[in-house]
């Protein structure tokens, strides 16, 4: 592999699909921002789960730390990862070797300077004990890690990993922080101030950011828990933004003073079925689901007919993987549907529950469509709307389920996030998929170093779970962010995270 | 109620029978199939064909606000049907042999009082799973402190009268004279609050579909029908106003036969 | 004396029920704190891990004396989610709660009992006959439903106040109680109605007694016998029946403080619930239930002031109350 130094266009280059952002904050630094202005935005849910950067699960959480924690590397809008604490690497011609130059005088919120200490503290604690699993499982593949000097850091690892270099975006924070919890400390664009739980949390612009700093000073994000009430508050006008409104509310704001901006989710909606109980151990019931529905029509109802159909757990934004073939798989096909299901032994259909997590009103209203359209081969679904801690407990780490409708994100943008989770015996397939022929298709692509191989293979574990009808691929849904018209600059990101340093006024 | 035309209990009566019409109704025929969805009527107002117009999935709104009534009027008479019974059952032995049994009673019943009906609800739908019956359970078991102290106070009342002390006196056994003497003549009462408690069931299930843990979706409930129009109320306001003037005709009737029994009692 | 060892006995029973309940609850609903802190990340085995960690596989009773234990000598825990203490998170939201209730309290008051006693005197009366309708209306409208409609005609069309714009108390005294104020009559509201019907009625009742006709007969003048003899006999069910419904306020304000976007104690409740983060809620559900207790206990202080005859009866009298809940 070639050396990287400062920009590298590592995954994939171009995404974005057909939505682009105002293009703001590159070129034009908005000239006269005067280094003064708040603005409040407002979020679904409170950062209530975890503030450490580390032990953070939630999306919700993951999108707005990303403002306030960095990694050596940091995404760009377009994807690449670009150098943040890290000044430029190399990776040795073995490819097992990364040496990382740290950039000078990065500063932590507390005003420390970040040391190579720091770094390895950070990567270690990531990297976990030996009976655990890793908090980032690219880093269970470490050998060892050393700082010859001051400013260098040097990676060895026991196999190369073409995808290494996506890990090392996970966050670095001081080794002497020892309450990560309620001691906020990053080295990203905003500092945390307060928080006050389930009404706000307050951010400021970090004056010593080694990059640009951020233009607008103060950022409160109020806690909006009621999605339903949204709409009316963005109408009353307390907040200037919103990141995740709903086509129909987004239809709501028409005429007002605020623009929406349309951009996809990044992620995979699916009704995904437990492949370990009756009737989905049955592949040919699932094709059979597969057939009866029509990701078109459903959304047609759920967001205007805008989101992007998806046919296998990719989607379009990897356009180095995603397969727009894989959605033609199953085109909607009642009579192959019935068929396929007397030929599984269910001439008359049957009866099964979808376990939907309450909280997220696109997934339910995607269910509720789905029940009427496998209505008509027979099959009764019932939906059993849960909690979201019910749901993970049941469905996500008890696998207590016969199938959900929810949306699968990635973490970081490489192939393997999303698709690890299928391997039979990782820990968090919660669909109890096995196939050997997956699992082995997996391992290569892990192994080779060959990226044109190692994508052909990626592919073909694609290929597997739409063949196979592991899961109902349903679309990447599109999100719609309402922002006031007088802030500007606002960027998607093929990634779950919300970017507040590219935000400024408009005078 | 014999000795002049009640005006309360006429129009109450007239508007619940109203309401209850349509659900009747609703079970056999309903225009529409209420769950049906229609991309090309999603959110249009009333017209001919709909006369309350159609929902954000195209979905009839005149025939899902006749389930919903339905539906709503289900768990709400479970929910008093629970409360009643339970409640008269331990009302009436605490209230009439009252001492210890009835001080534990009483201290039990306070601490459920005490309880958040919501969080009630939301462990019992928890436990059992969202399911109608369980909204009815839930609901039902919050409802029985306030049967059980109103029954008790009446018991507490009536045991010191006469005619329960003559009762007694000619050897009618406790059983007797709690459910075949007392209980008819608390009768008025109990069910002037037997429909002012379905009112509130009625409420109650609205707040609990508002919050996500009531009735499941696609069915529909008046409650849940009012909480998921909130996003459309600017392009739709049909869709909230209809099932909340059933609602609020539903209550109202209850709540004007309730008043026509009191006064009927005076 | 008696009476009130006797009552501090019996609230702390209750006390220690309802706390013993809510973790009882906690113990059979599923999901579990350890699986909603590890959110996405969680496998069994980190599950398993965490929980010991968090001392939650020891056994349930000993695990509610500690508790308890804790609780007595004045540590009431650390919240899961937040990892701050819980008094100090509580703290702050009762404010907030107790406002609303209090001002939605005292709009009842103040509305309710001027407006009562002129229905009284007028009772037959167009305006009478008019409210009648009015007050049953109001009642049979959903709190929240109140709520949203307030925030669309108050909030959208007038923009007297703007939705969703709740200033803290610390910020802003005025802002914060000014944000308040239409979330409080939407609570206030079917409260109001059902007070005003109930005074109106009692001081008919109680007008028909012999000692007005007494006073009357005497030569008072109808003004006179209202204020000084009737209204203070007819407000003895309506202060039983103002006491509950300040506890219900209270409790009710879940909602509310949902429709209105309001961070109060309701709002802390609901996620607390979702997020099994027990230790705060029992400590929501001891305070609330204390708050009810001691309303109920200063009711019951102010009857006996009131009205010295009655002592077994007064439950009696309760029924009035039943109509909230």
């Amino acid at each position: 592999m070639k050396k990287g130094k400062g920009l590298l266009s590592l995954i994939l280059v171009m995404l974005m699909t057909t939505t682009i952002a105002l293009g703001g904050c590159a070129g034009d630094k908005a000239g006269g921002t005067s280094f003064n202005d708040s603005i409040t935005i407002g979020i679904p849910q409170d950062l209530d789960d975890s503030l450490d950067p580390h032990v953070v699960s939630a999306a919700g959480t993951r999108e707005i730390l990303f403002n306030i924690y960095e990694g050596l590397l940091k995404y760009d809008s377009t994807g690449s990862l670009n150098c943040a604490i890290a000044e430029s690497y190399d990776i040795s011609d073995d490819n097992v070797t990364y040496t990382f130059t740290l950039r000078e005088g990065v500063k932590f919120h507390d005003g420390s300077t970040v040391t190579v200490e720091d770094v390895i503290y950070s990567i270690e604690r990531c990297a976990g004990t030996s009976e655990e699993e890793p908090l980032v499982p690219a880093f269970s593949n470490i050998a060892e890690i050393s700082a010859p000097d001051e400013r260098t850091v040097v990676i060895v690892l026991n196999a190369p990993d073409t995808e290494f270099l996506a890990a090392l975006t996970s966050a670095v924070i001081p080794a002497s922080n020892t309450d990560v919890e309620n001691n906020v400390i990053g080295t990203g664009p905003y500092r945390f101030v307060s928080r006050t739980p389930q009404e706000s949390v307050e951010l400021v612009a970090f004056e010593e950011y080694w990059g640009e700093r951020a233009h607008i000073t103060n950022i409160t994000l109020k806690v909006c828990s009621n999605a339903d009430a949204v709409v009316m508050e963005l109408l009353g006008g307390s907040i200037d933004m919103y990141c995740r409104i709903t086509s129909s509310q987004a239809a709501e704001l028409a005429g007002s003073q605020y623009q929406v901006l349309e951009g996809t989710m990044n992620l995979v909606q699916a009704m995904y079925l437990n492949n370990a109980v009756e009737p989905f151990d049955d592949v040919r019931v699932r094709q059979a689901l597969c057939y009866a529905i029509n990701p078109q029509e459903i959304m047609d109802f759920v967001s205007d007919g805008q989101g992007t159909e998806i046919g296998s757990s990719m989607f379009p934004a990897f356009s180095k993987y995603y397969m727009e073939e894989l959605n033609h798989v199953y085109d909607q096909d009642l009579d192959r549907a019935r068929e396929l299901l007397a030929e599984a032994g269910y001439p008359d259909g049957f009866t099964f529950t979808m376990t939907v997590p309450s909280n997220y009103q696109p997934h339910i209203d995607t269910a509720q469509v789905l029940v009427e359209q496998l209505e008509a081969i027979g099959v009764t679904a019932e939906i059993n709307l849960v909690e979201w801690d019910t749901w993970l407990s049941d469905v996500y780490v008890g696998r207590n389920f016969e199938s959900t409708v929810v949306g699968v994100d990635a973490s970081e943008l490489t192939a393997r996030a999303l698709l690890e989770r299928f391997t039979s015996d990782f820990g968090k397939n919660f669909i109890n998929f096995n196939s050997a022929a997956y699992d082995e298709a997996f391992a290569n692509a892990i192994s080779t170093t060959d990226d044109a191989l190692q994508t052909q293979y990626y592919q073909e574990c694609m290929t597997i779970l739409a063949e196979e009808a592991a899961n109902v691929y349903i679309q990447d849904l599109p999100t719609f962010v309402a922002i006031n018209e007088n802030i500007g600059g606002y960027e998607f990101y093929p990634l779950y995270v919300q970017n507040f340093a590219s935000l400024y006024i408009i005078e | 109620m014999k000795r002049k035309w009640n005006f309360n209990f006429t129009v109450g009566l007239i508007l619940t029978s109203v309401i209850l019409l349509l659900a009747l109704v609703g079970i056999f025929f309903t225009p529409y199939d209420p769950d049906a969805m229609n991309a090309s009527l999603k959110n249009t107002g009333a017209s001919l064909l709909h006369p309350m117009g159609c929902d954000n999935f195209g979905r009839d709104i005149f025939s899902r606000v006749m389930i919903g009534i339905r539906n709503t009027f289900l768990i709400s008479l479970a929910t008093v049907t629970i409360g009643t019974v339970v409640g008269v059952l331990l009302g009436a032995f605490t209230g009439y042999f009252g001492g210890i049994v009835d001080e534990i009673f009483m201290r039990i019943n306070d601490a459920l009082f005490a309880f958040p009906s919501i969080l009630l609800a939301l462990v019992i739908i928890g436990l059992l799973g969202p399911k109608t019956v369980n909204v009815m359970l839930a609901l039902g078991i919050a409802f029985i402190p306030s049967f059980a102290r109103m029954v008790r106070s009446e018991y507490m009342k009536q045991k010191n009268l006469d005619y329960v002390k003559s009762a007694r006196l000619m050897g009618a056994s406790h059983f007797r004279i709690m459910f075949v003497h007392i209980l008819p003549n608390i009768l008025p009462v109990l069910l002037s609050s037997v429909m002012i408690g379905f009112n509130n069931a009625v409420l109650a299930e609205a707040g609990l579909s508002y919050l996500g843990i009531g009735i499941q979706p696609p069915d529909a409930s008046l409650g849940r029908m009012l909480s998921e129009s909130q996003t459309y109320l600017f392009s739709n306001p049909g869709n909230a106003v209809f099932p909340g003037l059933v609602i609020v005709i539903l209550v109202l009737g209850f709540a004007l036969m309730a008043e026509g029994l009191t006064e009927s009692d005076h | 004396m008696r009476y009130f060892v006797k009552k501090f006995f019996s609230m702390a029973a209750t006390l220690i029920l309802v706390s013993f309940l809510v973790f009882a609850a906690f113990e059979v609903i599923p999901g579990d704190v350890a699986v909603s802190m590890l959110g996405t990340n969680a496998t069994e085995s980190s599950v398993a891990a965490l929980r010991e960690e968090l001392g939650l596989n020891r056994p349930f009773l000993t695990r509610f004396f500690e508790w308890i234990g804790s609780c007595l000598s004045g540590d009431f825990g650390e919240s899961y989610s937040y990892h701050m203490p819980v008094w100090e998170m509580i703290s702050e939201k009762i404010p907030i709660t107790m406002t609303m209730a209090l001002m939605s309290f005292l709009i009842t008051v103040a509305v309710s009992i001027p407006l009562g006693v002129y229905l009284a005197k007028h009772a037959g009366s167009k305006v009478d006959k008019g409210m009648y309708m009015t007050n049953q209306v109001v009642m049979a409208v959903p709190s929240f439903f109140m709520g949203i409609i307030f925030t669309y005609f108050f909030g959208l069309v007038l923009r007297w106040f703007v939705p969703g714009g709740f200033v803290s108390y610390d910020k802003s005294l005025t802002g914060f109680l000014g944000y308040l104020i239409f979330p409080s009559i939407a609570i206030a509201l079917p409260k109001i109605a059902m007070t005003v019907k109930l005074l109106r009625s009692s001081i008919l009742t109680e007008s028909k007694k012999d000692y007005v006709r007494t006073a009357y007969s005497r030569g008072n003048n109808t003004t006179e016998v209202l204020y000084r003899h009737v209204l203070k006999n007819a407000m003895i069910p309506v202060i039983t029946f103002l006491g509950m419904t300040f506890t219900d306020m209270v409790a009710g304000s879940i909602v509310v403080e949902q429709v209105f976007n309001i961070p109060g104690l309701g709002r802390i409740l609901l996620t607390s619930i979702s997020n099994r983060d027990y230790p705060v809620v029992e400590i929501i559900i001891l305070f609330i239930a204390l708050l009810i207790m001691v309303v109920n206990f200063a009711v019951d202080i102010l009857y006996r002031y009131l009205d010295p005859r009655i002592r077994e009866q007064q439950s009696g009298r309760k029924e009035s109350g039943k109509e909230e809940k």
